[in-house]
């Protein structure tokens, strides 16, 4: 009698595990600049947000406050078991999660804008010199004087791959629009250095400025401002920081981790490098019919200057033919370009 | 050299000066003011969120100047009354004023990378200068200021006196301890202008870490201006040009940008290491103990 009782119980209890195991999360470690900058992180969990709502399962994230953090929360997410995938957004955080993806080989991991050779890591990234390059064609069509200036945060291939692309964009639209050589801040949190650079393209004769510095650039937008010309922005749509702002090359994190975290839950998830561009949605513009609503209604503004018709209409030509390969957009030795 | 590069050399060089100005006057009353950078953060800050809440640049300059004189007295109350290490007291004063902006701004405007845009303080333009802020203009005045204070009047002569030799300071009747604190305050209040500038005058918004060593490179400014106002001005108009040669040569696009972008970098080591001459500090930055 006790045996068929312990039997009994013992079988109750691996029935119970089963079935009430509690379902795997979604973990989430956020860059240093945490939650609230619009751009990077808000981006990138609005994307896990949407993963949560489709699939119905938790979601939880962490705001590390410096580049120390990364590891012990990589390892407190992994070691809980409770994920069935961790995010890691940005670069910054591959040094620690080479370490821990090694630590815990069964446990699923994404990294954004950086490649962690592991084979349980996904890494994902963007073909950003794509987007430079259907940038630069508005640029070209917006420009009266047919000069065109850009602000670097420093002189790296992460900055070129945008710049390059751009550049060759500018000059297949062919308005006779010229890009000015690009000058660099040096820095990414020196927005007075960003703004004097700014001034100092615009006073020979620039009228479209561009910034890919980070904070540094913030400086150049507020430049443009003062000296009425127009500005383009990176990352996320930053038009809604002026009326003198009138497209942005969108990297669509958002997507790449929703489709990650999709994948890890279907069962579809795989290591490796994922590096995407336009022809997947991954790298857009905020002023592409498709995605000008998302952008308008997140920030909550509407696009004030009117992009010609024939700038726009050569934009999605050139989308079209970079997807189907026709147009191959270079990119820095660094990238394989 | 041409005008528009002219006047980013004096705009590039102001906070550098109002750092030296600051700075110079801590030094003569003996005390070394590392937190000069910390200072001037704190004041910008403080400066936008004034602005923010109130909607007037003139409440935010008058908020960041008192985050200034607020810090001097803090200053001068570890270092002067409490015989506290000058270098560990300063670096702490950079320390806190990076967390408590950081804290802060994600606290107001959810996200410790930048505020949000605020109203600043409206150029004027003169002949040659251009449409600049007002605070070029009182950069240019206070140096004069100073000069004649520190070296024309009798309370210049006592401020000097107490930081080069405060025995005989305090043989002769003068306060030494009011005066210590006088020289740090007023030098700390003058730092945050150079902060206020960036956040108000130059920009209208804070970024978090936006002064990006200019306190640092403001102490630079005033030992290479061995210690006077006039002094001060001449090695941050230097820096300046530095700086602002530096962005015309980049966007000519003959060298490359590495090698461009080291130049003020360079100009600062050259400076330093004794091209100008012996740089004799006019104090010996030890706390007054009275006997």
């Amino acid at each position: 009698m006790k045996r068929v009782l312990l039997f009994a119980m013992l079988f109750l209890f691996v029935l119970s595990s089963f079935g009430f195991a509690a379902p795997k999360k979604i973990g989430i470690i956020l860059a240093t600049g945490g939650l609230g900058d619009k751009s990077f992180n808000d981006i990138s969990y609005a994307g896990a947000l949407r993963a949560k709502e489709e699939l119905g399962v938790e979601l939880d994230y962490v705001e590390p406050k410096a580049i120390a953090e990364y590891e012990g929360y990589q390892r407190d997410f992994a070691a809980s078991g409770e994920y069935e995938i961790i995010v890691c957004v940005g670069f910054d955080q591959a040094d620690a999660l080479n370490k821990i993806a090694q630590e815990f080989p069964e446990q699923k991991f994404a990294i954004v804008d950086m490649v962690v050779n592991q084979p349980n890591v996904a890494s994902l990234l963007f073909k950003a010199n794509e987007g430079g390059f259907l940038l630069g064609i508005a640029a070209a069509y917006m420009t009266k004087t047919g000069k065109i200036g850009i602000v670097g945060g420093m002189d790296i291939p992460l900055i070129r791959d945008f710049f390059l692309g751009f550049e060759e964009g500018v000059k297949w639209a062919n308005t006779g629009a010229v890009v000015l050589p690009t000058v660099y801040v040096g820095g990414w949190a020196d927005p007075t250095k960003g703004k004097e650079l700014a001034l100092s393209l615009i006073d020979q004769e620039c009228d479209v400025i561009w910034a890919a510095a980070g904070k540094s650039g913030l400086g150049a937008l507020e430049a443009a401002k003062e000296r009425g010309v127009y500005a383009m922005g990176v990352d996320a749509c930053q038009c809604y920081l002026g009326d003198h702002i009138f497209a942005s090359l969108t990297k669509r994190v958002d997507i790449a981790v929703y489709e990650t975290i999709k994948g890890a839950f279907l069962g579809t998830f795989q290591g490796g490098i994922f590096e995407k561009g336009v022809a997947e949605g991954w790298i857009g513009n905020c002023r592409f019919p498709d995605e000008e609503p998302f952008w308008e209604e997140r920030f909550g503004f509407k696009h004030s200057v009117e992009l010609p018709k024939e700038a726009l209409e050569k934009m999605l030509e050139a989308r079209e033919k970079i997807a189907q390969g026709e147009i191959r957009v270079p990119r820095p030795p660094e990238f394989g370009g | 050299m041409s005008l528009s590069l002219f006047q980013a050399m004096v705009r590039m060089a102001t906070p550098i000066l109002f750092a030296a100005l600051g700075g110079c006057l801590c030094e003569r009353v003996g005390v070394i003011n590392i937190g000069l950078e910390g200072i001037m953060l704190t004041a910008a800050f403080f400066g936008v969120l004034v602005t923010y809440v109130t909607g007037v640049p003139l409440l935010g300059f008058l908020g960041g100047l008192a985050s200034g004189v607020a810090w001097g007295y803090v200053i001068a109350l570890l270092t002067v009354r409490f015989y506290g290490n000058q270098i560990v007291v300063g670096t702490g004063v950079n320390v806190f004023g990076l967390g408590l902006s950081a804290f802060l701004s994600q606290k107001i405007w959810g996200s410790r990378g930048a505020s949000e845009a605020v109203q600043g303080f409206e150029s004027i333009w003169v002949p040659y200068l251009g449409e600049q802020t007002f605070f070029v203009y009182l950069g240019f005045i206070l140096v004069f200021a100073l000069q004649f204070f520190l070296f024309v009047t009798p309370w210049g002569l006592r401020l000097r006196a107490v930081g080069e030799n405060p025995q005989a300071a305090d043989t002769a009747g003068i306060n030494v301890f009011r005066y210590k604190t006088l020289g740090v305050v007023v030098g700390s209040a003058i730092a945050s202008l150079g902060g206020l500038f960036l956040s108000l005058g130059h920009l209208r918004f804070f970024a978090w870490g936006m002064t990006s060593g200019r306190g640092f490179i403001g102490l630079a400014a005033m030992i290479f201006g061995k210690w006077t106002p006039v002094g001060c001005l001449l090695a941050s108009l230097l820096f300046g040009l530095a700086d602002a040669l530096q962005m015309r040569l980049q966007a000519l696009g003959i060298l490359p940008s590495q090698v461009i972008l080291l130049i003020p970098y360079l100009v600062t080591i050259l400076v330093l290491s004794g091209f100008v001459g012996r740089a004799t500090p006019p104090a010996r930055y030890e706390p007054y103990k009275k006997e």
